[in-house]
């Protein structure tokens, strides 16, 4: 046995060449799963450290309560802090108040405008950790702790606004606009990306409405005296609704939010990974299976003097082992900088904490786990297929055996319709959200591979299909183009930048650090020109030929030919792309259907001419709206409020706006009852809410309610509506009556129409006029509210459609891989076309033509399956959040596109080894 | 090397050179008018070709001087080592001399680039290896057309057609390479290296890999391509039987040409080669 695995050894030294980008595969795979645990590790230690260090004083501390359905909350007496401190085991008690609302202090500039309109979100508190001793979370980077009257301001809000020490700025309160003069400038790493504006306790009391009041109280024991011994001491004075939590209760509260937020970075970030890492177990599998197939000799004659099936196996699956332990060692190096790459993308883009590198125990074990174990799986199929080569078959060359036809085709089938039951039950099976992401995961991961193996069926006709003279010159036309371009300009870039750099800023370690990053820049940047301009020659060529009839078509056949001629081996390339590509067109099939309805609700359900709402997610004040009633022109106003309302055991929303002035605004397309001013006691119900009721619920039946005051109604149904895209609601209720039961509550966003004949724009201008004493309200026509809902939905597609790049740069390496090992497997061919007469130019042009027919193909499948599953997502989203598909024709173009550019480029070594092979060499290839 | 008197001189001889073997009877058993306008198809002057460096180099060639006489079969013949692989390759442009230097009619080849190379093959010469001749994805028929259709030349169709009537593939000409029996595809390879009408054929071991019946096949369409259609081709081969059917064999020992015999039979070559070690 031992002799096999050093011929294991022997193989991959032999085969160092054809094994290294299947390495690449695997540590990019690795890379990014390891990459999402450092991110995660690195942000717990921050929050951990803040968490640990702003509480390592504090032995208890007292709260309100949670707050259940129809129970009434409480903030505690200040006094309360006085009591707690005469008690003997107390140490100190210092009470703190905290803002609640995001974005209530933003700095204004003189005429009362934002200074920085949509900026990060900005949290207020008073300033805990005032007594002697205390650890500070904050540091000051210049000035004092804040007195009376005075405001410390986080560092990057100083240096955006540009203000310091001594000077006075303005802020928007919950209380209006008020001067402060700014104490000091604080700095806390762990911010993720807020800003902090902190005040003195009386001063943060006076703006947030609680004078007399705290949230919280940060208790030290006396010495001597244990945790226990203080909650114990305590308890006797903590008033209803209040509660005591100890030092290592408060450390669990407080790391819980942070937590949180981490776990669903960390899993979103991993998400991605898995399935980059998903994307490299198909090419892992392919190069093994090619590397099996290109050793049937070697394999055969082992055979035959005495090998068992089993060493064969075991020999290969050794080797697998070998490359899965070196490529996931490197894939946690990858990972390193992954999350680097990614951290400094976050850090860019707004947000993120400066953070150590985290490499814990748990990261290094799961990511060799992940890529030995994702390798050796990949490498299984392979291996069983070269210990089935019989000693005879092998010596004549024959491929090995396949799976006939027949039974690939029933296998294929059977995964592909298992995934996509599992995809379907998931959509439509009203599963919570960890077995509906289970299923959704499990469905995706059968349907690519039944899919792929399903496309060796499609590999030669769409093969046939799509490479054709026309077709393949535009493509190849366009993607030299795309890849000289933009090379250039990637080029530029990496020379261009370290530059400057290094003449701003000199000679240090990030000035290095950009002049690496340009020397790769440049590196990329020279290799898209170098592959992007003989592409666009050859293609004029091509082009040229097919016009007068030239031998470059003939080159175009041969393409075509090599690419159908190992069906396999192409579509196990192309599905690696496939899956990439067909989830970025599910999330922008997804994002197009999202704006489309949304464009369509603007349409028809909801037709205000102007839109009135606060871009912080805040509440718009009531004296707002009822401002821009009185305003000339408008002709009437609709209020939207929300809460929950409890019927019978179910906690559900309700919403609320003037439904007797209303019909103009809103269409809620009332199957039952008249759209009338509803009465005290009176509701209108969401149709399917009405339906799924037992019994259900009809006109004029009644139910019994509980509001969040703990007070009770019965109420009547006036009318059941049928469009929820603008109420998102169970419940409807007019607003009047909803004000009796929720007074405080806010509204949501305010629509308005115009009277007839009113200036539109004069009327807009006004009202901004009136909302610009509320900094964070904003005012926009319908066509403005739309682009705004749009360019949320954009970016939000940014992000994922950038995330799932992980799996199209594995997919890519995976192409180049392909083509590669085919070429190696062809050189005797290649040699034999370059003796009679084929020009290099015209080999490159054949390999380039082959990578795009693999990357068109991928495209193909990719666009085809992501609409699908788009299409069954959409069926499955509630109507009033997505209502129809619709598909993005420029973005499909897009992919479709940018898969020749991914064709030229993926070609490029590949064409460039089989142009540099000696002929003579390649001819006595066996 | 290049600027040494010795070498100018010998260059300045072999303008006014001729074989001794280019005489009237020879001349007159080639059919074809083809030939007349230039009776050497392919020539080589002082060829050398050294691998590796100091005591370590191996001498494939040693200043060969030999001419292809057009219209005539040839055979070179040697033992394994004896550079006759080396001599023909590099005639035929798919290798590079250390120093001398080739020609492909009057082209002398040791200064064309790559490109130049490829377009010299492709349009002067043809080439039948020993095996694995063709291209698996593509029919006979597409296989000899193929240097035509890289070339982006039509191809005279009749010429085409006879080719594959002569050896005998007309009704296997959509047929794919491993569809065909081992003589039918070295057929085809002896089919493409006539359709674009080359200047030369340069045959490696053609029949090597074949049994004797497909083999003697094959030598025939060689010779029958040279005696009806004036055909040029030179042949490395070790099987006497083989070199029987050519016009004249070249021997080869330790890179040198060491003797040569014109009209060879069978029974010839086996004692030539018999007494070559001699």
């Amino acid at each position: 046995m031992s002799q096999m695995f050093k011929l294991s050894l022997r193989g991959i030294r032999a085969h160092l060449g054809r094994l290294a980008l299947t390495f690449v595969a695997i540590s990019l795979g690795v890379g990014f799963v390891s990459g999402s645990f450092i991110i995660k590790d690195s942000l717990t230690e921050v929050f951990d450290g803040i968490v640990n260090a702003s509480n390592a004083d504090v032995d208890a501390r007292v709260q309100a309560a949670d707050v259940e359905f129809g129970e009434v909350g409480s903030d505690l007496p200040e006094s309360l802090v006085a009591e707690l401190e005469a008690l003997p085991e107390v140490g100190f008690a210092e009470g703190s108040v905290g803002y609640a609302q995001v974005n209530a202090f933003v700095p204004l500039d003189e005429q009362g405008e934002q200074r920085i309109p949509n900026g990060p979100p900005i949290l207020s508190f008073s300033w805990s950790g005032t007594r002697d001793g205390a650890t500070e979370v904050f540091t000051m980077d210049e000035g004092t702790k804040p007195g009376p009257g005075q405001v410390a301001i986080d560092y990057r809000q100083a240096e955006v606004i540009g203000a310091g020490a001594g000077d006075v700025v303005i802020f928007n309160t919950p209380t209006g606009q008020q001067n402060f003069e700014v104490s000091g400038v604080i700095r806390f790493e762990g911010s993720a990306g807020a800003w902090f504006v902190l005040f003195d306790l009386p001063t943060a009391q006076a703006l947030y409405d609680k004078v007399g009041l705290v949230d919280s109280i940060s208790i030290g024991a006396a010495t001597g005296t244990t945790e226990v011994e203080l909650l114990e001491a305590i308890a006797p004075i903590i008033p209803d609704g209040a509660e005591a939590l100890g030092n290592s209760a408060i450390l669990e509260e407080d790391s819980a939010d942070f937590t949180q937020i981490i776990n669903i970075i960390g899993n979103l970030l991993l998400a991605f990974a898995l399935v980059a890492l998903f994307v490299s177990l198909f090419i892992i599998y392919n190069t093994f299976a090619i590397l099996v197939s290109q050793r049937i000799q070697e394999i055969g004659m082992l055979r035959a003097i005495g090998a068992t099936a089993g060493q064969v196996r075991a020999s290969i699956v050794f080797e697998a082992l070998v490359v899965g332990v070196l490529g996931s060692a490197a894939g946690i190096l990858t990972g390193v900088g992954v999350a680097a790459a990614i951290k400094g993308l976050f850090q860019r883009v707004g947000g993120f904490p400066e953070t150590g590198t985290v490499i814990g125990v748990r990261t290094i074990a799961v990511s060799l786990i992940v890529g030995i174990v994702a390798t050796v799986i990949s490498a299984i199929g392979p291996a069983f297929r070269a210990s089935r080569i019989s000693p005879i078959a092998a010596m004549r060359n024959e491929p090995p055996s396949e799976h006939s036809t027949r039974v690939r085709t029933a296998i294929g089938v059977v995964t592909t319709v298992l995934g996509l039951a599992a995809l379907f039950l998931g959509l439509f099976g009203g599963f919570d959200t960890a077995p509906l992401l289970g299923l959704l995961g499990v469905g995706a991961i059968f349907t690519f591979v039944g899919v792929a193996m399903l496309s060796v069926l499609f590999a030669g006709p769409v093969a046939n299909a799509v490479g054709r003279g026309p077709i393949m010159a535009s493509l190849g036309l366009f993607g030299g183009l795309v890849l000289a371009v933009f090379g250039v300009g990637v080029t530029l870039g990496g020379i261009g930048g370290p530059s400057l750099l290094l003449i701003r800023d000199g000679i240090s370690s990030s000035t290095l650090g950009a002049v690496a990053g340009g020397v790769a820049l440049v590196l990329i940047g020279v290799t898209m020109v170098r592959s992007g301009i003989p592409a666009v020659a050859r293609s004029v060529r091509l082009i040229i030929d097919l016009l007068r009839g030239g031998p470059e078509i003939k080159l175009v056949r041969l393409a075509r030919q090599n690419a159908a001629r190992s069906p396999q081996r192409t579509a196990a390339t192309a599905t690696a792309l496939m899956i990439g590509l067909a989830l970025v067109t599910t999330v922008s099939v997804l994002g197009q259907s999202l704006k489309s309805s949304f464009a369509s609700t603007l349409d028809t359900a909801i037709t205000a001419d102007l839109f009135v709402f606060s871009s912080t997610q805040q509440p718009t004040p009531v004296e707002l709206g009822e401002q821009l009633r009185d305003l000339d022109g408008i002709d009437q106003i609709a209020r939207f409020r929300f809460d929950e309302i409890k019927v019978g055991d179910e906690i559900v929303d309700l919403s609320a706006y003037e439904t007797a002035t209303t019909d103009q605004i809103m269409n809620i397309d009332l199957t039952e009852g008249e759209l009338r001013q509803l009465g005290a006691g009176e509701v209108y119900v969401f149709r399917d809410v009405a339906e799924a009721s037992v019994p259900p619920l009809a006109l004029g039946d009644t139910i019994d309610a509980q509001f969040s005051d703990g007070s009770e109604a019965t109420l009547t149904i006036a009318g059941i509506y049928d469009d929820n895209s603008v109420i998102d609601a169970s419940y409807l209720m007019d607003l009047d009556v909803f004000q009796q039961y929720y007074p405080d509550v806010e509204d949501v966003f305010v629509g308005a129409t115009l009277e007839d004949g009113a200036n539109a724009k004069t009327v807009k201008a006004e009202a901004k006029e009136i909302a610009s004493a509320y900094p964070q309200i904003e005012v926009k026509d319908n066509q403005e509210f739309l682009e705004q809902a749009e360019s949320q939905v954009n970016s939000m597609l940014a992000l994922i459609n950038g995330l799932l790049g992980l799996a199209l740069i594995v997919a890519f390496f995976g192409i180049v891989n392909t083509i590669v090992l085919s070429v190696l497997e062809r050189t005797r061919e290649i040699g034999l076309m370059r003796a009679i007469g084929m020009t290099r130019d015209q080999l490159m042009t054949t390999i380039r033509l082959e990578a795009l027919i693999v990357c068109l193909f991928g495209a193909v499948l990719g666009l085809v399956l992501g609409a699908l599953f788009a299409w069954a997502a959409v069926s499955a989203i509630p109507d009033e959040v997505i209502s129809s598909v619709s598909i993005p024709w420029l973005t499909m173009g897009i992919i479709l596109m940018a898969s020749s550019v991914l064709g030229v480029l993926a070609a490029f070594l590949p064409a460039r080894r089989a142009a540099q092979l000696d002929v003579l060499e390649a001819i006595a290839t066996v | 090397m290049a600027g040494e008197p010795a070498e100018l001189s010998v260059l300045a001889t072999t303008l006014t050179y001729r074989p001794p073997w280019e005489d009237p009877v020879t001349m007159t058993n080639s059919p074809s008018a083809k030939i007349s306008t230039s009776p050497i198809a392919a020539r080589s002057e002082l060829a050398s070709k050294v691998y590796g460096e100091g005591d370590m180099a191996v001498h494939a060639l040693r200043e060969v001087t030999v001419g292809f006489e057009a219209g005539k079969f040839t055979s070179i013949m040697g033992p394994s080592g004896s550079g006759k692989s080396t001599l023909m390759q590099c005639m035929a442009g798919l290798d590079r001399l250390s120093s001398g230097e080739t020609y492909i009619g009057d082209i002398p080849i040791s200064s064309l680039n790559d490109k130049q190379l490829t377009r010299l093959r492709r349009d002067k010469i043809g080439f039948i290896f020993q095996a694995f001749n063709l291209i698996p994805t593509l029919n006979a028929l597409e296989n000899i057309t193929l240097p035509l259709d890289l070339a982006g030349i039509k191809g005279d169709s009749e010429w085409i057609d006879s080719v594959i009537a002569t050896v005998g593939l007309a009704d296997r000409a959509t047929h794919r390479p491993n569809e065909l029996s081992g003589g039918q595809q070295q057929r085809v390879a002896v089919a493409r290296a006539l359709a674009s009408q080359p200047d030369i054929i340069f045959g490696d071991e053609p029949t090597g890999n074949l049994d004797s019946k497909a083999g003697a096949e094959i030598l025939s369409f060689m010779r029958s391509a040279v005696n009806e259609l004036g055909q040029t081709i030179v042949m490395v081969t070790h099987d006497p039987v083989s070199a029987a059917y050519s016009d004249r064999v070249l021997f080869l020992a330790d890179g040198a040409i060491v003797d040569e015999m014109f009209n060879p039979t069978a029974d010839s070559v086996y004692d030539k080669i018999r007494h070559l070690g001699d």
